[in-house]
């Protein structure tokens, strides 16, 4: 047996985390694949998902000040 | 607003961040509470940097329960774990004795503070028996259990749903239930671990969105080295100041892991720490605008002892601040019930937890509970259905419309707050009008959510509508499940009742209520009366009554339904016409049984 599969540390699955769920996905040969799910993907892959994640956030990036919260 | 600055030095490796935390605090002006660890204890270097610091910044000292892995800990009991609350008993008490010797030798005091993220009763005992100088602990993190279970891979076993979102007296039997009197406290001032954003930790994972600019990047809600978000949470806080006699109250604690390469974060580790110091800098500048007072927490337990009465009710007007929803939920607390008010919901409670009960409850390998400490929940609209899916509801409140056939469930009549006012014995939530539109006619609804301690929650409506229907018939409603969990827990002994009004005899002599009774059966069966002075449920397992009333001194008609297996709940109705304009009042009065 290789011993080629090694965890990839700050790199959760983009499905599970979609669920709310945190899964370390393993890497091998440039891909990187998940234990919990059927996900797998190279990194460019694996960060493109994490942006579409960004996008429901749609405040993520707004400051809103404090005069405003009243009528938030 | 009052803040308090948490650090947890901890491994030797991670010295330099801890220093790096102390740093960014000292920077911006704000004075921390070092919460030491087992590691940090035998670290002749951080106990000096953190001794240096009191007597230069005036920091505070205290004791962290966490990372009680390191070998002192092995040696005494014969293994390590991550968290006090994990072990028996009898480890409790040997660690939390070796830990008081061991602050007292290094640091030459008495701890005044200490930290867990779970301190139940019997362990906060403990620590009032043997470490008799701690005024205040973080002692809970608010709504941490079921959806963190799921989402560190059903490997987080902290359950702590249902305590008190900001710093509370702990009852005796129940570190997590708001004390009722002096006899009832523990005797330490209690905070929360982390301040928790109280719609998306509602909706879903606590640890995502909290105090704690880690943990937000953790949920993704930010970008690149910019996380307005951590700034918004902040000021929302603020804004409470106004429903609680000026008082707010905000901590963060961050611990070293966090700033090193992290399992739950996609990202560099400088970007956690630019994120940190952000945080304290912004803290900094509004401490400097005289808007925030940095407190240690022994002072702010002085300070709370002072000016916050033990059954003191808290409000938190909550609005959704990341994905620009503009959803408002209302949460109040007192010594008798914890609710939520969904205003999404047309006002239907989606979380009430009945302190009125008073369960006793304490964790650990020999409690009967293991490693659930939450207190239960009579209603938990995320873990119960909650808004019919694809069957029927689950457990919540809600009023129903029926006119011409047609049913309207105001469930599904979105609204917002108007407005929120506190006086010394009632709370009331008014909600912005809802139009609808029911069998070709068009309503407007008004909901008024007036709550009392004691654990009475009165619901008014008002209907107003054109053409030329007479009347339409209302239902008010609660779908109760007795839980701790998302999985239904047995119906052992609940009991449902309609009470029928007082009878008078001919000699005008009061009778008894006449009252006709179900034993919960899981056989979908009801009882109906006309003319009812209420509808009651019994949970023997949260040592509760429930009753709705009529309380606008009209004849409502009462129905109380049992469930079966695929919908375990027993619901409590009131239904009765009501007029254009006439306003509608009923009662849920929760009681101990
Ligand atoms: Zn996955």
């Amino acid at each position: 047996m290789s011993a080629a599969v090694e965890p990839v540390a700050r790199m959760r699955c983009p499905v599970c985390f979609s669920r709310e769920i945190d899964v370390l996905l393993l890497h091998r040969a440039g891909r990187y694949y998940c234990v919990k799910c059927s996900y797998q993907g190279d990194v460019n892959e694996v960060r493109a998902a994490y942006a579409r994640i960004r996008e429901k956030y749609k405040n993520r990036t707004t400051r809103i000040p404090f005069e405003q919260i009243e009528s938030l | 607003m009052i803040l308090n600055i948490l650090h947890r030095p901890d491994s030797p490796e991670r010295a330099h961040l801890f220093e790096l935390e102390q740093q960014y605090a000292h920077e911006n002006g704000i004075r921390t509470t070092i919460l030491l660890t087992p590691e940090a204890l035998h670290d002749r270097d951080q106990v000096a940097t953190a001794l240096r610091h009191q007597s230069e910044f005036g920091d505070e000292l205290g004791l962290s329960f966490h990372g009680l892995t390191h070998e002192s800990i092995v040696d005494l009991v014969g293994y390590g774990q991550e968290a006090l609350w994990l072990f028996s008993l009898d480890q409790k008490r040997a660690i939390v004795s070796a830990l008081a010797s061991r602050f007292r030798e290094v640091i030459g005091t008495d701890p005044l503070s200490v930290a867990s993220y779970h301190l139940d009763s019997s362990t906060m005992a403990i620590v009032r028996e043997l470490m008799p100088s701690v005024v205040a602990a973080v002692a809970g993190c608010f709504e941490e259990g079921v959806r963190v279970f799921h989402g560190c891979n059903h490997s987080w076993y902290l359950f702590n749903e249902g305590m008190p979102w900001g710093p509370w007296y702990p009852s005796k039997s129940h570190t997590l239930r708001p004390a009722r009197d002096e006899d009832d406290w523990c005797g330490i001032v209690a905070v929360p671990h982390l301040m928790r954003d109280m719609v998306l930790s509602y909706e879903g994972r606590n640890d995502f969105w909290a105090s704690h600019p880690p943990n937000v990047m953790r949920g993704m809600g930010y970008e690149g080295e910019d996380c307005p978000y951590d700034r918004n949470l902040i000021d929302l806080f603020r804004w409470q100041e106004q429903f609680n006699d000026g008082y707010s109250y905000y901590n963060s604690f961050v611990s070293t892991a966090w700033l090193a390469e992290h399992h739950a974060i996609d990202d560099r580790p400088e970007v956690a720490q630019s994120l940190y110091r952000q945080q304290l800098e912004y803290l900094g500048k509004l401490k400097k605008e005289d808007s925030v007072n940095d407190m240690t927490m022994s002072e702010f337990a002085t300070w709370f002892r002072s000016e916050r009465r033990i059954g003191s009710s808290e409000l938190y007007f909550a609005k959704e601040l990341l994905y620009g929803s503009r959803k408002h939920y209302v949460w109040y607390l007192d010594p008798d019930q914890r609710l939520l008010i969904d205003a999404t919901q047309s006002g239907s409670i989606g979380d009430l937890r009945p302190y009125t009960g008073a369960v006793p409850v304490a964790t650990g390998p020999e409690s009967e509970q293991l490693a659930v400490g939450s207190y239960p929940f009579l209603v938990q609209s995320q873990h119960r259905t909650g808004m019919q899916n694809h069957f029927q509801d689950g457990s919540r409140t809600t009023a129903i419309l029926h006119c011409g056939g047609l049913e309207l469930d105001l469930g599904t009549c979105p609204t917002r707050v108007g407005a929120v006012t506190r006086k010394a014995d009632v709370t009331v939530a008014t909600l912005e009008p809802v139009t609808a539109s029911l069998a070709g006619t068009q309503l407007s609804i008004t909901t008024a959510i007036e709550i009392r301690s004691g654990g009475r929650t009165r619901f008014r409506r008002t209907i107003s509508w054109e053409g030329t229907i007479a009347e339409i018939s209302l239902t008010e409603r609660i779908k109760c499940a007795p839980g701790t969990t998302e999985y239904p827990e047995r119906m052992d002994g609940v009991r449902g009742a309609i009470m029928k009004s007082i009878e008078t005899t001919t000699d005008g002599d009061e009778l008894a209520p006449a009252e006709s009774s179900l034993d919960y059966g899981y056989r979908g069966r009801s009882l109906e009366a006309e003319s009812v002075s209420a509808v009651r449920g019994e949970f023997p397992s949260v040592n509760t009554a429930v009753e709705l009333a009529p309380a606008d001194g009209q004849m409502w008609r009462g129905l109380v339904e049992e469930g079966h297996l695929y919908s375990p709940y027993l619901t409590l109705s009131l239904t009765r016409l009501i007029s254009r304009d006439q306003e509608s009042a009923v009662c849920l009065q929760l009681s101990s049984l």
